[in-house]
């Protein structure tokens, strides 16, 4: 059976059951999935015939089965996280976001990949919109536009390959040279990855989701899009250039964001930046450690999503300059997020040490110095923005106005947030047991002497230079400025004058159309049959009737 | 008595500056009994190469993320809801 049928199943069942089961649902879901994905063995595929093609709905490798493990382990926390929510409409569309993304990672051809791609954006659409704030309505819509931009791409991109006489399996693309339709199924593919200046969709959404909603969208549409990149275009140079771009974008606007959901949101920007120059590179150990480094992500950026989460539901803000002394009024939140932050920052012991490292030393073993330096540079920014200035001014900064009371956290969200930190430290401690999973054989050892002491070394350099430049980092009640702005601002005023002079074309040839009617017609019309929309359907029956005797004549 | 004299800020520094201290002298230690660092250059494993790296990359990323590119880029918080109200 197809491991997101359980997923789409309990998305449609959801609304139906009484609300005491749903959680259980929820959460059942995803795991049963998961038990789905741990049992197929490689190489099982599944195949359905329409009239003219065949789809390939199940392609089983390492790679594959990798993120979709990764993607129920998600789910199964991500549900639980969310399990003291008694309405269906927000787990219903997260279960199919789950659904579609499984789909996508086991896809044998492009069309089924198409269409498992744009079911995800539809369901990832609907749990923006499930926060119900007028800002999450308006913030989904600019997603929805983006996502159409890129599908739309996607499928020009597959059209145009397919009919250059291109494989019609999910393979590689990068094997003979790149063909325009190779090049609209990565910009298509590049949209979902938020390869910049396409990312404005992730950091404008995101923030504005609920609290449990954004965890869910943390984990899966950018990584469903590295994983097609790892798939489709490995080796592909420009990634390298656009994947360290990203990186240090990413780590810059995390420097100065005061919200922490939208600083976190730019980290995933900077995170997949690495998976991207990863890909780019293209060599065994690059391309494991950008699958690694997306298997661990996904698990840490979920759990900083959710103690982000957290401290939202406690104190009811999610922006710095209201929040301070966290540490001593809520310990057990602190604990969850400096697990997280010390796993994005590439700290051993934890996930993050056993892939960033090897992406980066990735490059090093290809001699390529400079992008190296600026990966580990990106690393430093990732370590001064999250676990300092955010772990700073959330927990340890004085509070900036008076105390407000601190609401509990339900016992389910702790529950998770527990059980993906376990999950960093278990990977980071145990890294064999990811790395034996990856699709290359794996010849590089992250727990070597010079690796740890560069490692702490780093990390503690950055905390001296935090502490240089504390003053220079305090946090301001202000927002900064992205390529949104483009479409936000210019962008709508051009929509809206494009929009206006066509209506005023429209109502003027409308308006002389029926006047026209008029003038031939009979006068035994009076006046008064102006009123009545009969002139308006005579000018449109006469225009069509005119255009079919047109085309019947030429 | 002196434990209480010692003010948060200064107890902070006092670890840091240990910890460093410890880690820099723990890889100097490696790098006296063998030069041989991974793949890349020399200079990339002398003792303390990462530790002002991260200094330096930390002020470099922080003093133009903060001092250049966000005076230019700083709006205020309703910046895109007033004009659309």
């Amino acid at each position: 059976m197809h491991p997101s049928i359980p997923l789409f199943t309990a998305a449609a069942l959801m609304p139906f059951i009484p609300r005491n089961l749903r959680s259980g649902l929820a959460v059942l879901a995803p795991a049963l999935a998961l038990v789905l994905v741990s049992g197929l063995p490689e190489g099982s595929t599944l195949f359905h015939t329409l009239p003219g093609f065949t789809l390939e709905l199940l392609r089983v490798d390492g790679l594959s089965r990798l993120f979709a493990i990764v993607f129920c382990l998600v789910g199964v926390f991500g549900m639980l996280y969310a399990s003291h929510l008694k309405d269906a409409g927000e787990r219903s569309a997260s279960l199919a976001l789950m659904g579609g993304s499984i789909g996508v990672v086991f896809a044998g051809d492009w069309l089924t990949l198409f269409v498992f791609w744009e079911l995800m954006s539809v369901f990832s659409l609907f749990v923006i919109w499930f926060a119900g704030s007028v800002a999450a309505q308006r913030a989904g819509t600019r997603y929805l536009l983006l996502h159409i931009l890129g599908g739309g791409t996607l499928f020009a991109g597959i059209l145009l390959h397919r009919a250059g006489g291109g494989a019609e399996s999910f393979v590689a693309l990068t094997t003979g040279p790149m063909t325009p339709g190779a090049w609209l199924i990565l910009a298509g593919i590049g949209v979902n990855a938020a390869i910049v200046p396409l990312h404005t969709w992730l950091t404008d959404a995101y923030p504005e989701c609920s609290v449990t909603g954004s965890v869910v969208q943390s984990a899966f549409t950018t990584k469903t899009a590295v994983y097609a990149l790892i798939r489709a275009f490995p080796g592909t140079d420009c990634l390298v250039w656009l994947g360290v771009a990203m990186a240090l974008y990413g780590v810059v606007y995390a420097i100065f964001s005061n919200n922490i959901r939208r600083l976190l949101a730019y980290h995933i920007v900077s995170q997949v930046g690495f998976m991207v120059a990863g890909v780019g590179l293209g060599t065994e150990l690059s391309l494991n450690g950008a699958t690694a480094h997306a298997f661990c992500h996904i698990l840490y950026k979920g759990l900083l999503f959710m103690s982000a989460g957290a401290i939202i539901t406690a104190s009811g803000s999610g922006k710095l300059t209201e929040l301070g002394g966290l540490a001593r009024r809520n310990p057990g939140i602190m604990l969850f997020f400096f697990i997280g932050a010390l796993s994005i920052s590439g700290a051993p012991p934890f996930n993050g040490f056993i892939s960033k490292t090897m992406t980066i030393a990735a490059f090093g073993k290809a001699h390529h110095l400079g992008l190296e330096m600026l990966l580990e540079l990106a690393s430093v920014g990732t370590f001064l923005s999250i676990g300092l200035k955010l772990g700073w001014f959330a927990f340890f900064a004085p509070p900036a106005a008076t105390e407000k009371k601190l609401h509990p956290i339900p016992n389910n969200m702790a529950a998770a947030m527990g059980g993906l930190a376990m999950l960093c430290v278990l990977f980071g401690v145990w890294p064999d047991l990811l790395y034996r999973a990856l699709p290359y054989p794996v010849d590089y050892h992250p727990y070597t002497v010079t690796h740890v002491l560069g490692s702490l070394q780093l990390h503690l350099g950055t905390a001296v230079g935090f502490w240089l430049l504390l003053g220079v980092l305090a946090v301001k009640p202000k927002i900064a400025l992205d390529v949104d702005w483009f479409y936000r601002r210019p962008g709508v005023f051009l929509f809206s004058g494009f929009v206006g002079a066509i209506k005023s074309v429209g109502t003027t040839v409308q308006r002389d159309g029926v006047n026209a009617v008029y003038a031939v017609i009979p006068t035994e019309y009076d006046v008064d049959g102006k009123r009545v929309p009969i002139g308006l359907s005579l000018f449109w029956i006469s225009l069509f009737v005119g255009l079919i005797a047109f085309y019947s004549w030429t | 008595m002196a434990i209480n004299n010692i003010s948060q800020k200064n107890g902070l520094r006092m670890v840091l500056g240990g910890l460093s201290g410890l880690v820099i002298a723990m890889q100097a230690s490696v790098w006296l009994r063998s030069h041989e660092h991974g793949h890349g250059p020399a200079w990339m494993g002398y003792p303390g190469f990462f530790f002002v790296f991260g200094i330096l990359g930390a002020v470099l990323l922080a003093g133009f993320a903060k001092l250049i590119v966000f005076p230019l880029l700083k709006r205020g918080e309703d910046y895109y809801e007033e004009k659309q109200s």
